[in-house]
């Protein structure tokens, strides 16, 4: 729809939405930082009395034989399913490359399996199935008790959590990583959820790596945290990863590499595979605060869904993208913008 | 002084009520103005064009929010503005932030009519009702006032790639949610 439909049709939003938009009367979100350090203490802690391990051992033998008995039906919605589910689709090259898994793992109360992985380079795909049982109604770990169902995936406008009471349940919020595993290198990562009923999730793991050095052993972390708990419960997925082919390497020289106030840029490396295509360049930082103001980064005929800059263990900011689609010729043309996708300027590379 | 007060002040036609409402309500319609509009000139002129709508419409009209009453007339001033001169597209917070809405709607038919606009509006109102109320400021601060994301995050106490993120999965449920209502394929 146009611009000035959307615009128009805006304009006749309730008054009463608007006024309420006035000013915001919800509660400041407890900063990252503070979570992490809540999980961190968990790490410490000493997991409970004796008792309670053999019920929880009993109970956990239990669960992962039913696991396993519907880890084939988990591996209907995997990787591929994902991407559709958030309208995108995987590169039909990368298909032949989608390795299957049946890993499992419970705790007391919930439990978690791999379904697939896809390993190209620097990225890694992966999807995982939660459970939450008869216990637990599963949202995503960054859900609130206050969001509405809409959220896992039912209609109305009641809250997560009066929905978790009603159905005489609690609220786990969940998530998987991958950044614990040794020797892969995890810099960035996102993940993405997809409820297949109010008690079981399925997440896709998009996880970039610093290098494209072959990696073959991996660990899957998944975590829930019950709402209104401070303690996080963790399960470890062991899993192999399997490379599919690289298919190009190359190296970019910038032609001026202090053109975006903020930073001066290094040389980039782009990687083609049957994922697409991976760009990745150092980014030096001069300025911190016009260095953060750059928020999107557009490559001229490389598109491409998610990407970033994080701080590499050398003290520089690297910035990568992968799954890129489109043609490497031997000029790339970076465009850089702002929070407010407000242009800033253009960096020029050029093969070396 | 509260609403009710300042639109007694109007019906009485006490010069007052535009000092009010400019001493409650101007740094709103200010920033609704700014933006959506580049030009320091022109945001004073629809600030100050609004005071006088707002006027000329109190009395009859008795309003319920004040405040969203005058936004809404500022919005309408600006955005008839905005219309007019092509040199503010593209380069307006509002812009970018419609940009984001326009991926998430597409286009309805071949040709697109006013009717489709009151017809989104009415399943935007539904839409918004069934949101948190996090979700609800997050999405009109973004869309309807054009704010920029690090204002949006600062006023939440959140982090702008945050603010960033759960914009992207509003809009992805608006865009579920005009599906599941047959309005778009």
């Amino acid at each position: 729809m146009n611009r000035k439909l959307i615009s128009k049709a805006l304009g006749g939003i309730d008054d009463s939405l608007i006024a309420e938009s006035m000013t915001y009367r919800g509660k400041k979100t407890r900063p990252a930082p503070e979570r992490n350090r809540k999980m961190g203490k968990y790490e410490n802690r000493d997991t409970g009395h004796s008792s309670r391990r053999l019920f929880a051992l009993i109970l956990a033998a239990c669960l992962v034989f039913a696991m396993a008995i519907t880890a084939y039906a988990a591996n209907l919605f995997g990787i591929r399913e994902m991407f559709r589910t958030y309208n995108r689709e995987l590169p039909e090259a990368a298909e032949p490359y989608i390795q299957q898994h049946t890993e499992t793992a419970a705790a007391e109360s919930w439990s978690a399996s791999i379904s697939e992985s896809l390993y190209s380079g620097s990225k890694i795909l992966l999807t995982v199935t939660v459970s939450g049982g008869d216990q637990y109604i599963v949202a995503p770990t960054d859900a609130m008790p206050s969001d509405t169902v809409g959220l896992i995936g039912l209609s109305g406008d009641q809250t997560l959590e009066s929905y978790a009471q009603s159905q005489g349940k609690k609220l786990l919020l969940v998530g998987a990583t991958l950044r614990h595993s040794e020797g892969l290198g995890i810099y960035t990562e996102s993940q993405k959820f997809e409820n297949a009923s109010p008690s079981e999730m399925h997440i896709l793991v998009e996880a970039d790596r610093t290098g494209s050095e072959p990696a073959g052993d991996a660990v899957c972390q998944v975590y829930a945290l019950e709402a209104g708990s401070d303690t996080v419960e963790r399960l470890e997925l062991p899993f192999t990863l399997t490379e599919a082919p690289k298919e190009g390497e190359s190296i970019f020289v910038p032609v001026t590499p202090d053109a975006i106030p903020g930073m001066t840029v290094g040389e980039a490396t782009v990687t083609e595979t049957p994922l697409g295509i991976s760009v990745r360049w150092m980014e030096t930082v001069t300025d911190q605060d016009a260095y953060y103001n750059i928020m999107k980064v557009d490559v001229e005929g490389i598109t491409y869904g998610e990407g970033g800059a994080v701080l590499g263990d050398d003290g520089n900011y690297y910035f990568q993208f992968s799954m890129g689609q489109g043609t490497v010729t031997d000029t790339m043309t970076v465009h850089f913008y702002d929070w407010d996708k407000q242009p800033i300027g253009d960096i020029v590379f050029e093969r070396k | 002084m509260k609403d009710h007060e300042i639109i007694d002040l109007f019906f009485e036609r006490s010069e007052q009520a535009i000092t009010e409402l400019i001493d409650k309500y101007g740094a709103a319609i200010k920033n609704v103005a700014s933006n959506i509009l580049k030009d320091a000139q022109d945001v004073e002129e629809c600030t100050n064009d609004t005071c006088l709508t707002v006027w000329n419409r109190i009395p009859p009209k008795r309003p319920k929010y004040l405040g969203a009453y005058s936004c809404r007339i500022a919005r309408n001033i600006c955005l008839n503005r905005y219309h007019a001169n092509t040199a503010e597209k593209r380069n307006s917070f509002y812009d970018a932030a419609l940009e984001e809405l326009e991926e998430t709607i597409p286009a309805l038919s071949t040709v697109e009519s006013e009717y489709d606009a009151r017809e989104l509006t009415q399943y935007l109102n539904r839409f918004l009702k069934g949101l948190s109320q996090d979700d609800r400021f997050l999405f009109l601060r973004r869309y309807w006032y054009g704010d920029g994301i690090s204002q949006i995050a600062q006023a939440m106490g959140i982090t702008p790639h945050a603010a960033s993120v759960r914009l992207f999965r509003l809009r992805q449920k608006l865009q579920n949610y005009l599906q599941s209502e047959g309005m778009i394929a």
